[in-house]
């Protein structure tokens, strides 16, 4: 039984109504194109902490990193670890960011356009679309499935498509009318609702628990292999090489990330704000673990069975106190609107500035029509990921899924940015061979999963060694096309 | 028993809560502030861009 009531109720009300006035009120800023897609680049160092950390973390998150507690211990964090560093490291380098900010751009395709040409810019935009609705998909429905387990909603009925278009609505009203910049503001306010919410509901119970206990958990479950990725029989080494190149491609091509990048003020302070967010990244791994393990500490055994993303819900329905609950449920509700309303924009931006790119040519629409074209762009994909998180049907590893649809772009991608920023060899034929490669690896293996007679081929591949082919068969394809193509006089031998 | 493993995690969580309670609370002061510098320079020019229509016509 849940300890959700009115005083619980009350809190989450007032933070949603918080969070809408405030994403409400800023869209008469919004005049321009550029301010609804990039907040005018504006953004500074702080406001991109806030905004990023918001982004990068939804209630998907932290299902999908409770869930690796729960399944694999502490070790589950690793890819926290490698996320960390990537950051860091290409936050200390600049390492593809920074000529990216410098090239002025609005999303990652209209780069390319710079060195490969149109067809490869709407190709690129197209990998980029259909990699992040595959991804994006699930996460509405994730966000609705916590929100009824931790409230205790009886999960009968059309409770769930209720709760989901409720948070879609509530997402889709500001980012539709501010853009950008609705979206970093509500971005900042909810940053702080979900930390204070994260922090206060791991001391909790980190103290109901105790640490030694859920160490010890760890310990009886799963030995060494909890505590060490590499003993680990789900994970070992090829886990931390795929987990490796997933993460530095994220970091890198990932629109909703490097969309923070595009909207600062300079390439210094997008650099600022990948370094000093790093360590989030562990936070981001580690405290949704911790939540993890205390439920495999303290839910009966048999209770859970094989949907093991259920247990984290479960345990934290019966274990927080009135008004804990709802500062939970608001916090859990501003984690997952902060990641919702960025990705819809994100998103959006690609099919307005790249796909649409050649109509945009033709019918030349101002600055207003613009705007309306990108609102409606918006609209629409609310929509579709309404419908797509009620259809598909997700089963097992929701961090397995989000991996192997995020390799589908970011194979393809990752090598696109690296050779177009630092290689100037790279041309048409080698992008579009990237993108075909980088895109059919993953696919394939999709497909091979759910047919009967290629099943057990495609679990003795596994989806790491699928997703470290997916990005060397890029980075070959981008290298023997670049080659193959003869080099004519008109060709764009260019450096960013 | 896996003492290290366990020290390691148990010093990256403790990390993890000093970190994040430090910057949630530097963040919430700094980042309102960009706030209020972001508006204000959309906000001048939005005023620039009437001036020049107003010079054109």
């Amino acid at each position: 039984m849940s300890n959700f009531t009115w005083l619980d109720g009350s809190i989450v009300g007032v933070y949603l109504l918080a969070t809408m006035a405030a994403g409400i009120m800023v869209r008469k800023y919004v005049g321009r194109v550029e301010t609804f897609l990039v907040a005018g680049r504006e953004m500074n160092v702080y406001l991109g902490i806030a905004s990023l950390a918001a982004t990068e973390f939804g209630i998907v998150t932290c299902m999908y990193t409770a869930q690796n507690g729960y399944d694999k211990g502490f070790a589950g964090a690793t890819p926290g670890i490698l996320f960390a560093l990537a950051y860091v490291l290409i936050g200390r380098t600049g390492f593809c960011i920074e000529p990216m900010r410098q090239a002025g751009v609005m999303t990652l395709p209209e780069m390319f356009e710079k060195r490969f040409g149109e067809r490869i810019r709407w190709m690129s935009g197209l990998v980029i679309i259909i990699s992040g609705l595959l991804n994006m998909g699930i996460y509405l429905r994730m966000g609705g499935e916590f929100l009824i387990a931790v409230a205790g909603i009886p999960a009968q009925g059309h409770s769930l498509e209720i709760m989901m278009t409720l948070m879609l609505v509530a997402v889709a009203v500001y980012t539709i009318l501010g853009g950008m910049l609705s979206v970093l503001v509500t971005d900042f306010l909810q940053f702080v609702v979900m930390s204070v919410g994260l922090i206060v509901v791991t001391i909790l119970i980190i103290v109901k628990v105790g640490w030694g206990n859920l160490l010890n958990t760890v310990e009886s479950h799963y030995g060494a292999a909890g505590f060490n990725p590499l003993v680990n029989p789900d994970m070992g080494w090829s886990f931390i090489l795929f987990n490796s190149l997933v993460v530095v491609a994220c970091v890198l091509t990932h629109q909703p990330v490097i969309q923070r990048v595009l909207s600062a003020k300079d390439s210094e302070t997008g650099r600022k704000v990948f370094t000093r967010t790093s360590f989030f990244f562990v936070c981001r791994f580690v405290i949704p673990g911790i939540w993890g393990i205390a439920a495999l500490a303290t839910l009966p055994a048999g209770l859970i069975g094989e949907n093991t993303r259920a247990a984290m819900p479960l345990y934290l329905s019966t274990v927080l106190p009135v008004g804990l609950m709802g500062l939970l449920v608001a916090a859990m509700l501003a984690a997952d609107m902060s990641t919702d309303s960025s990705y819809l924009l994100a998103y959006g931006s690609v099919i307005y500035n790249d796909l649409l790119a050649p109509l945009r040519r033709r019918l030349r629409p101002t600055e207003k029509r613009g705007i309306l074209w990108n609102r409606f762009i918006v609209a629409i994909l609310g929509v579709f990921f309404l419908f797509y998180g009620l259809w598909y049907p997700l089963k097992g590893s929701v961090w397995a899924y989000l991996t192997i649809t995020a390799t589908i772009g970011f194979a393809s991608m990752t090598t696109l940015l690296v050779s177009c920023c630092y290689w100037k060899r790279a041309n048409s034929w080698g992008a579009a061979g990237a993108i075909i490669a980088g895109a059919v690896v993953p696919l394939s293996y999709l497909a091979m999963e759910q047919i009967s007679a290629t099943k057990g081929l495609a679990a003795w591949i596994g989806p790491n060694w699928s997703g470290i082919a997916a990005f060397a068969g890029s980075a070959v394809a981008m290298v023997v096309g670049s080659l193959l193509k003869p080099v004519a006089p008109g060709d764009r031998e260019i450096s960013l | 028993m896996n003492g290290a493993g366990q020290w390691f995690w148990s010093l990256v969580a403790l990390a993890c809560l000093l970190w994040y309670s430090t910057v949630v609370f530097f963040v919430t002061f700094r980042g309102a502030i960009d706030i209020r510098g972001m508006l204000e320079r959309l906000r001048q020019g939005q005023l620039d861009d009437e001036e020049k229509l107003k010079d054109v016509s």
